[in-house]
């Protein structure tokens, strides 16, 4: 029995019937009340020429029905044959030969296998036209299995999905890329008027007071008392033989001379009195300056003569921080050959014996910085042996370094703490340094600080307290 | 990268335990090194600084006037002190009556900064830990002053014990915090877990 192929779904179908068993697709075209059979065997019948004239004539037919402008792109369209054009001899005679010389791009151009399928299935068993106007040609229109198959593409997007999260965080990103090319001037906040003029109360009450006591005198302070530490350190420098090399670091701040070297100048002053050879150095850049600076103010002060190269000698700045610490612990004439006037200073018999920090009958550490002094205790203490560490601290970073004073064993062998402890040392010797000078004065102003801070936190605590219950109370109490 | 930042902080670290002569030759070594990087980082750092100054002058950025002082007084300190050197009298007069004075004025600012913002603390924080600081604040400072002819009982022995027991237990707190903060550091750069150097 014969069968046939659904074009739509390829099932094989009995070949009575008219519907696929499968998708319900129809297999025969529709029949119509002319004699298509007759109309299939002419055409089947028929030379290609008897059909091309016939096309023709349909064509025609069809022309007069067409509006005019669908006329003229046929007419357009029309094959070269038709158009009276000749063609060439050779492809006439050889189209398959033609064929097979396409170059082979034009090949890869060619509809796939399974496109190609399709139109022959659509040409071969469904292209001839049953019905209306094109009834008996074939391919002229798609068949009706490649209408499924043209559909619209997707449409893509272009943009990125992103969350709007994803999209706040790229803003932020963007904006700050942005803000570091931009120049921000300095918002000038508006102070309010209370504020401004509690900071010229205040900052002119500790001018006047201040400025007062310095001049006219005033108040006297007691002096503090004895404190270990300072005991210990002033027995510790007295201990050491007379002349003897000793390393001095001045490692601090301009900002913080004011107090640093009224703390150090008492502890300077015993050295020099003791012929002590000093080596400044410094792990900061300014420390070298501070360091000739607070020479010349001692010189100067206690009446010294200390020159350099024969009393003491500048080494300078030790790059590197805690590296450079460690390295200069180690070998201090490799790390800093030469002074800050350009001479070798090892050759100098007070440091030609100096191989190591160990080699210096002392080392002193005068900082305001709780890390620096922390360096040079973890870097330099273990190398130091037998020799003693004595730290000179700021008051900011006494109650951190004292940890290392009170371990046993001691990591640090002196201290001397703020203007207090080098008030002590000054009285332990009975002089009068810059220290005892501002002692009075600088009393005065804690007194005088500690007045205002307390005056300012019981009205602040009151004000705040008052405006609580005031917002606390309902609206209506007044009436 | 990473192996030899790696490499050289393990044979620094071995050079600490092992008494060996080669190891602690490398390590004497490295750190030599290691300074002289610094000092040139510190070279190109002003160098850097100079730069950007004066880019901002040539392209007439806002603020630019300011980048001008700090550029003539950067060139201006190079010449006299490359001139006259470090520790001249020139030198010596610039740092004592420049530097000095203006940095001292600055930290002088704090004194009434810190002293305004103590007394406007318990308006702003009325609360029991603002008081205890304020309160600490007050007896630390009185306590290391003392008029002749007055005195309050007790007032010096507690301002003592404050600063020798709770806060040198928070200051020991602090170091030990800090010291294990730095051997974690050093286990994770060893380990190579941390990499500060990129790469």
């Amino acid at each position: 029995m014969a069968e046939i192929r659904c074009s739509n779904c390829g099932e094989l179908n009995p070949d009575d019937l008219e519907f696929c068993q499968n998708c319900q697709a129809r297999l025969k075209p529709m029949q119509f009340p002319f004699d298509s059979e007759q109309s299939d065997e002419l055409v089947q019948q028929s030379s290609p020429e008897i059909q091309g004239n016939e096309q023709i004539e349909r064509s025609g037919e069809i022309n007069q029905e067409l509006p005019n402008w669908l006329s003229e792109v046929m007419s357009e369209h029309e094959s070269p044959v038709e158009a009276g054009f000749e063609m060439p001899e050779k492809a006439q005679q050889e189209p398959e030969a033609a064929r097979a010389e396409l170059l082979d791009w034009l090949e890869s151009q060619q509809p796939d296998e399974q496109v190609r399928g399709s139109e022959e299935l659509s040409q071969g068993e469904a292209g001839l036209i049953g019905v209306g106007p094109l009834a008996g040609l074939a391919g002229v229109l798609p068949a009706e299995p490649d209408i499924p198959q043209i559909q619209k593409l997707p449409a893509q997007s272009v943009k990125l999905q992103v969350t709007e999260k994803q999209l706040a965080h790229v803003e932020i990103l963007e904006s700050v890329v942005k803000e570091e090319d931009s120049y921000h001037p300095f918002e000038r906040k508006r102070t309010p008027v209370t504020s401004s003029a509690w900071r010229i109360i205040f900052a002119a009450t500790f001018f006047l007071v201040i400025l007062a006591s310095l001049l006219l005198g005033g108040i006297e302070f007691a002096f503090p008392e004895y404190s270990t530490e300072v005991l210990t350190t002033s027995q510790l420098i007295g201990s050491i033989p007379n002349g003897v090399p000793v390393l001095v670091a001045v490692d601090y701040e301009p900002a913080l001379s004011g107090e640093m070297d009224a703390i150090l100048m008492p502890v300077l002053e015993q050295l020099m009195f003791k012929s002590s050879y000093l080596a400044l150095v410094s792990t900061i850049p300014t420390g070298p300056l501070q360091g000739e600076r607070l020479l010349r103010a001692v010189n100067q002060e206690a009446d010294y003569q200390f020159q350099s190269d024969d009393q003491y000698t500048n080494l300078g700045y030790i790059p590197g921080g805690a590296m450079g610490l460690l390295g200069f612990a180690q070998s201090p004439y490799q790390i800093i050959p030469l002074d800050l006037t350009g001479n070798y200073p090892w050759r100098n018999p007070a440091l030609q014996n100096i191989s190591s920090v160990a080699d210096f009958a002392l080392v002193v550490v005068a900082t305001e910085k709780p890390d620096t002094a922390q360096n040079w205790i973890e870097q330099v203490k273990p190398i130091l042996g037998s020799a003693p560490l004595v730290m000179v601290l700021s008051a900011q970073a006494g109650p951190v370094i004292r940890p290392y004073y009170e371990s046993s064993p001691k990591q640090v062998d002196g201290l001397v703490i703020g203007l207090s402890d080098s008030v002590t040392y000054d009285n332990l010797y009975r002089r009068t340094s810059t220290a005892t000078v501002y002692w009075d004065t600088f009393s005065l102003g804690i007194l005088l600080a500690c007045l205002l801070i307390l005056a300012g936190a019981i009205i602040s605590a009151l004000v705040s307290m008052y405006k609580g219950m005031r917002a606390a109370s309902p609206k209506g109490s007044k009436a | 990268m990473a192996v030899i930042a790696v490499a050289a902080g393990l044979v620094v670290l071995i050079g600490y335990f092992l008494p060996v002569p080669l190891l602690g030759e490398v390590r004497e070594l490295f750190l030599q090194w290691a300074m002289i990087l610094f000092a040139i980082a510190l070279i190109v750092g002003v160098i850097n600084l100079a730069r950007v100054h004066w880019l901002k002058v040539a392209r007439r950025q806002p603020g630019y006037i300011n980048s001008l002082a700090l550029f003539l007084a950067l060139l201006f300190l190079v010449v006299v002190v490359g001139y006259f050197g470090p520790i001249s009298p020139v030198s010596i007069w610039i740092f004592n009556y420049i530097q000095v004075p203006l940095e001292s004025s600055l930290m002088a600012l704090l004194v009434v900064v810190l002293a305004l913002g103590g007394a406007r603390l318990l308006g702003r924080h009325l609360n029991l830990f603002s008081i205890i600081f304020i309160f600490s604040a007050l007896i630390t400072l009185l306590g290391s002053v003392s008029i002749i002819g007055f005195s309050v009982p007790g007032l010096d022995e507690f301002a003592a014990w404050l600063s020798r027991v709770p806060a040198t237990a928070g200051a020991r707190g602090i170091l030990l915090g800090v010291a294990l903060g730095a051997v974690a550091t050093g286990l994770r750069i060893l380990t190579g877990s941390d990499r500060p150097y990129g790469g």
